[in-house]
């Protein structure tokens, strides 16, 4: 009869944990919030996008995934308050369209949707400041060397012209040392076609400063990331900046910097 | 019995473990951060027209309430004496303290509603804060009772600074605005109270405590004398609110000029408390002294400020109380003074009237 005193508890625990098991089953089918911004030095701010996952199937409407009652505001460096307004397709903005984003300020999002509270913070990098460029023949891509900024990250996209044809990938990140004064970052190979002599002088480096927080979601990703598009939903595994139950999304600062000529 | 035992030992462990790591699993990390009272009550104003930012002051000329007796509610916000000595044909006489329930009550009956005190001054408070309940169609008569006829007029003309003041200094210089610092702190009590339900509370609250516009008392929690101003200065955060004409005139003249010290805050719309201009360039914890031209501006904009909790005391009089004839120096500020023009000598009617 002891024994079953004994057996049962561990019976019990068993099936406990074969509950929870369940309980992630359906994790996986959860609706999440999306949230989505970039904040830009010197650039207007161009809000913040709350939006909904849709049902495995469903062809994504704006219309259908927006969300037009979150009650938003964003805070700079901890004290100034903006609140954010629907304006359309899940857009926030503030009431007048004219904060202009500073480099080295935090910004911090709060955000209410129902009894879901959303929370994230960035800080916003300085425009990279480019020291000299390079063209390594050996490897075919082009290298820039640069003033170096506490808690930020680089990338950097090879460009032809200006513009005509560009990289879509950034190939890794450059995460300097927090003593280092500058670093080098690297684009992808020059596409062959674009090797010749004929482009000399057409082929141009840009580069990308990112808040350091970037980092764990380039490198969760695993792939080659879309340049301008840090929020492409890759699976579960990716890491995001935006806290809040079944919130994912990235609220990001991210500084561009000028196209710099590599002979 | 020694198997038992040892079961006991291996068993209990093992289950204890696995309740333990169930417990892990469990997850949901509850999000610890909150969003703020102050932000939420900003978001909600915003929300609703923001309109101490955007609409023109809702002031009606005495002209164009006579126009309009009639159609419109006027009501005589006076003590019932005053009222009785004269008042609009057809005004009502209802006391602060019983407004916004009258308001509540009564205000779609009418296309506007006309609030006129013997100033202008409270009646600009009191339409601000019901404007801000979302009352759209209210206004204040400027120059309240002074400008409808000569009978009332003692209350401006008796605070005309006529002599300028020699004991403080007017300036040209521009003072910079403080740096950004964080909104009053706002507690809403209890947490899940809806917003729209505050707000009606708070103003309801604030029109019961009153304006005086009376130059009686030193001791308001929303006004302040000139000559108070004056002995507590340096203690205050002073800002004029208005034109740059207003403020000061290019330093090749000596048209206008503000008293030392004094902050410009430009209005009107879109006026600088907006939340991405200066707004938080007020000073949370400490005390606000603002003026404007004719003390009803600053009476409406310390209304809006009072609401989001900062401590802002409207300067009594305006400029008119400073030093009248600065505003009679460039044709943008003339409108503030009240002058004889302003007086309409309407009729009026004494008594108990519609009461």
């Amino acid at each position: 009869m002891k024994k079953y005193f004994i057996i049962i508890p561990f019976i019990f625990a068993l099936i406990s944990c074969e509950k929870t098991e369940i309980v992630e089953s359906e994790i996986n089918t959860q609706t999440y919030i999306v949230v989505n911004s970039e904040l830009n030095p010197y650039k207007l701010f161009a809000g913040v996008t709350f939006t909904k996952t849709l049902p495995v199937g469903v062809p994504y409407d704006i219309k259908a995934a927006e969300l037009k009652d979150v009650k938003a505001y964003i805070k700079i460096n901890g004290v100034q308050v903006i609140p954010l307004h629907f304006t359309y397709d899940g857009i926030y903005k503030p009431k007048y369209d004219e904060l202009i984003i500073e480099k080295g300020s935090t910004y911090e999002l709060f955000a209410e949707w129902g009894e879901t509270v959303i929370y994230s913070s960035t800080k916003v990098p300085s425009p990279p400041e480019i020291i000299s460029v390079s063209y390594d023949a050996g490897g075919n891509y082009l290298q820039a060397n640069i003033k170096t900024h506490p808690d930020e990250v680089y990338g950097a996209i090879w460009v032809i012209g200006s513009g005509s044809a560009k990289d879509a990938t950034f190939p890794n990140l450059s995460i300097p040392e927090a003593s280092a004064l500058n670093t080098n970052v690297i684009t992808s190979p020059v596409p062959v076609q674009y090797r010749g002599s004929e482009y000399n002088g057409k082929r141009n480096i840009q580069v990308y400063a990112f808040d350091m927080q970037y980092t764990a979601y380039f490198n969760s990703a695993k792939v080659n990331v879309p340049v301008g598009n840090a929020f492409t939903q890759n699976g579960g595994t990716i890491n995001w900046n935006v806290f809040g139950n079944n919130v994912i999304g990235m609220f990001i600062g991210v500084a561009k910097g000028n196209q710099k000529n590599v002979n | 019995m020694k198997r038992i035992k040892l079961l006991k030992f291996l068993i209990i462990p093992v289950t204890l473990l696995l309740l333990a790591r169930c417990e892990k699993d469990k997850i949901t990390d509850p999000l610890s951060i909150k969003t703020e009272d102050c932000a939420r009550l900003l978001w909600y104003l915003e929300d609703e027209g923001d309109i101490i930012n955007t609409i023109p002051l809702p002031s009606l000329e005495a002209w164009e309430v006579n126009e309009n007796l009639g159609s419109s509610l006027v009501i005589d916000l006076r003590t019932n004496s005053n009222y009785m000595e004269g008042h609009i044909i057809g005004a009502i006489n209802i006391q602060h303290d019983s407004l916004f329930k009258y308001i509540q009550t009564n205000y779609l009956r009418f296309s506007d509603v006309v609030l006129v005190s013997a100033s202008g001054q409270s009646a600009a408070y009191y339409t601000s804060l019901l404007r801000l309940a979302g009352f759209s169609n209210v206004y204040y008569m400027n120059f309240g009772m002074a400008s409808w006829n000569t009978m009332f007029s003692s209350v401006w003309n008796d605070r005309l600074a006529l002599e300028p003041d020699t004991t403080i200094l007017f300036t040209h210089t521009d003072y910079p605005k403080r740096s950004f610092s964080s909104l009053p702190q706002i507690n809403i009590i209890p947490s899940n109270l809806p917003m729209k339900e505050f707000v009606e509370t708070r103003i309801e609250g604030m029109i019961k405590e009153g304006f005086d516009e009376e130059y009686s008392t030193s001791t308001s929690n929303s006004t302040m004398r000139f000559s108070d101003w004056k002995s507590r200065k340096e203690q205050l955060y002073t800002i004029c609110i208005g034109s740059q004409m207003f403020y000061s005139s290019s330093s090749d003249t000596t048209i206008t000029y503000h008293p030392e010290g004094a902050v410009l805050y430009h209005i009107p719309g879109p006026a600088d408390f907006r939340s991405t201009s200066y707004l938080q360039t007020l000073p949370s914890k400490g005390s606000i002294a603002m003026y404007s031209g004719t003390g009803q501006e600053s009476a409406f904009y310390t209304a809006y400020l009072r609401l989001l909790g900062y401590n802002v005391k409207s300067i009594l009089f305006g400029m008119n109380n400073i030093d009248y004839y600065m505003l009679l120096r460039a044709d943008e500020i003339i409108p503030y003074a009240f002058q004889l023009s302003t007086i309409m000598n309407y009729p009026f009617e004494t008594g108990q009237g519609n009461k």
